[in-house]
């Protein structure tokens, strides 16, 4: 993301890269929205006050958060703007080029511009999309299953990992998990594979979600669901094709089973 | 022009009858001033277009004192305005000799302009997002929290909703980033502060 609105003295360069480092860009709108809207403490506040003194950037960025907020939420001045636009259209005089009553050339070029449209529209439709292409269109992160039930909750660092997944930042996940007992918890296996498979880890996942599918159980078919994906995304289309056909295999009407029919009749093709 | 206090009620409540009179009489001086100063027609017009924009703030935050005319006030805006921008795209002679036949701006004015500059830039940004994400963020700078804003879009949990929020909230700054008018407006400001003081 490009991030330098200014260039700024080296050390508050340093400053802000070593904030975006630890906390991640969630991690830094969230210390800002905290600091707008006063709730941190006073020891926090001090220390972010200090930042902002000291890194052009993130004074900046912090400015850009204030801002976007109260010009977003003026609906009057968007609306006046919008009155005066359609008084100056209604009062601008005709374009000149239609003036010259060279109308002939707007429909020569409209007939062109729909040509050019159909042999794209046609060129798109004959291309077959890649693994890559696919994977994106049908990964979506696993629904978050743990939080509000209290008693899984249990152990706080299960709270924390949750809120990780939960806001993409997946490498935290990955780091705090790894402290937690996973085996034999094959929910915690899955989201573990799904941290792996963002951070593009394919080993890690691929393993994890071998394990939540050979549990079988309630989560063997996410299981193998996730583990096609990985293996879409690794482009590996091979073995994406064998896990969909296990899970097509089954013969169960379930979401996975349409969601595998049609996505590997898209490979096929 | 009628009444001129009936004309600033009229503008406050957006009467579009009244604003294509405006721009009936006010243009073609803004035009001419634009034109013979480096700038096109369509210039003219965003000029004209953020002018009345501006004159609305002024009269919204009860700031209008007029001095002259509304016409020449609405004039005395956009000169100011074009004047500004003439100076951040570095035009520094047409400057020179522009502010020699001209008063010097009026830095509250001015303030006003680059404040009206930059929120129109995060409008036209916002404008452009999804619906979605449109409610999401117009809910959260409300103040509504997560809760209320998963029961909404009928998300299944907050975690759900404060990721949309920071994914649309995150599409919002970057296109606004990433938009050359944004370099063009903080430049140009750190720019003013050398070059109006």
């Amino acid at each position: 993301m490009t991030r330098c609105i200014m260039r700024s003295p080296k050390v508050t360069v340093w400053t802000i890269t070593q904030l975006i480092k630890m906390e991640e860009q969630e991690n830094l709108h969230d210390q800002i929205e905290r600091y707008l809207s006063g709730e941190m403490n006073a020891d926090e506040l001090n220390a972010f006050e200090e930042s902002i003194r000291n890194d052009r950037e993130l004074e900046n960025e912090v400015a850009l958060h204030r801002e976007i907020a109260t010009a977003a939420l003026e609906n009057d001045v968007i609306e006046f703007r919008e009155i005066v636009n359609s008084a100056i259209s209604e009062n601008s005089e005709e374009p000149v080029f239609l003036q010259q009553n060279n109308r002939k050339y707007l429909l020569i070029a409209a007939s062109i511009s729909l040509l050019l449209l159909a042999l794209w529209g046609v060129s798109t439709q004959l291309k077959t999309p890649t693994s890559q292409e696919l994977y994106s269109s049908y990964y979506e992160p696993y629904d978050d299953l743990i939080t509000g039930r209290s008693d899984k909750l249990a152990d706080e660092r299960l709270s924390e990992f949750m809120s990780f997944y939960n806001s993409g930042q997946y490498d935290s996940g990955i780091a705090l998990i790894k402290e937690i007992n996973i085996a034999e918890k094959p929910l915690l296996q899955l989201y573990t594979g799904i941290c792996f498979l963002n951070t593009n880890q394919f080993d890690q996942a691929i393993n994890h979600f071998t394990q939540v599918s050979a549990n079988g159980g309630m989560l063997g078919k996410q299981g193998l669901w996730y583990l096609a994906m990985a293996q879409l995304k690794n482009n590996d289309l091979e073995k994406a094709t064998e896990s969909l056909k296990i899970i097509i295999s089954s013969g169960e009407n379930s979401l996975y089973n349409a969601k595998a029919i049609e996505l590997l009749e898209k490979i096929k093709n | 022009m009628k009444d001129e206090k009936d004309i600033i009620g009229l503008i406050l409540k957006g009467d579009s009858k009244t604003i294509s009179k405006i721009y009936q009489e006010c243009f073609p001086a803004i035009r001419q001033m634009v034109l013979t100063n480096s700038g096109d027609k369509e210039e003219a017009k965003d000029i004209f277009q953020e002018t009345m924009v501006v004159l609305y703030r002024k009269i919204k935050n009860d700031s209008l004192t007029l001095n002259c005319t509304l016409s020449t006030y609405i004039y005395s805006i956009s000169r100011n305005m074009w004047l500004d921008k003439l100076r951040r795209k570095g035009k520094f002679q047409n400057v020179m000799q522009f502010h020699q036949e001209n008063s010097g701006p009026d830095k509250n004015l001015i303030d006003l302009i680059h404040q009206n500059e930059t929120y129109a830039l995060y409008q036209k940004h916002f404008q452009r997002l999804g619906e979605d994400c449109k409610k999401i963020l117009c809910w959260f700078f409300e103040g509504k929290d997560m809760k209320f804003i998963a029961r909404e879009m009928n998300y299944k949990s907050e975690g759900y909703a404060r990721k949309r929020k920071f994914k649309c909230k995150d599409k919002l700054i970057r296109n606004i980033q990433n938009d050359p008018v944004y370099h063009e407006i903080t430049e140009g400001n750190s720019l003013d502060n050398h070059t109006i003081n």
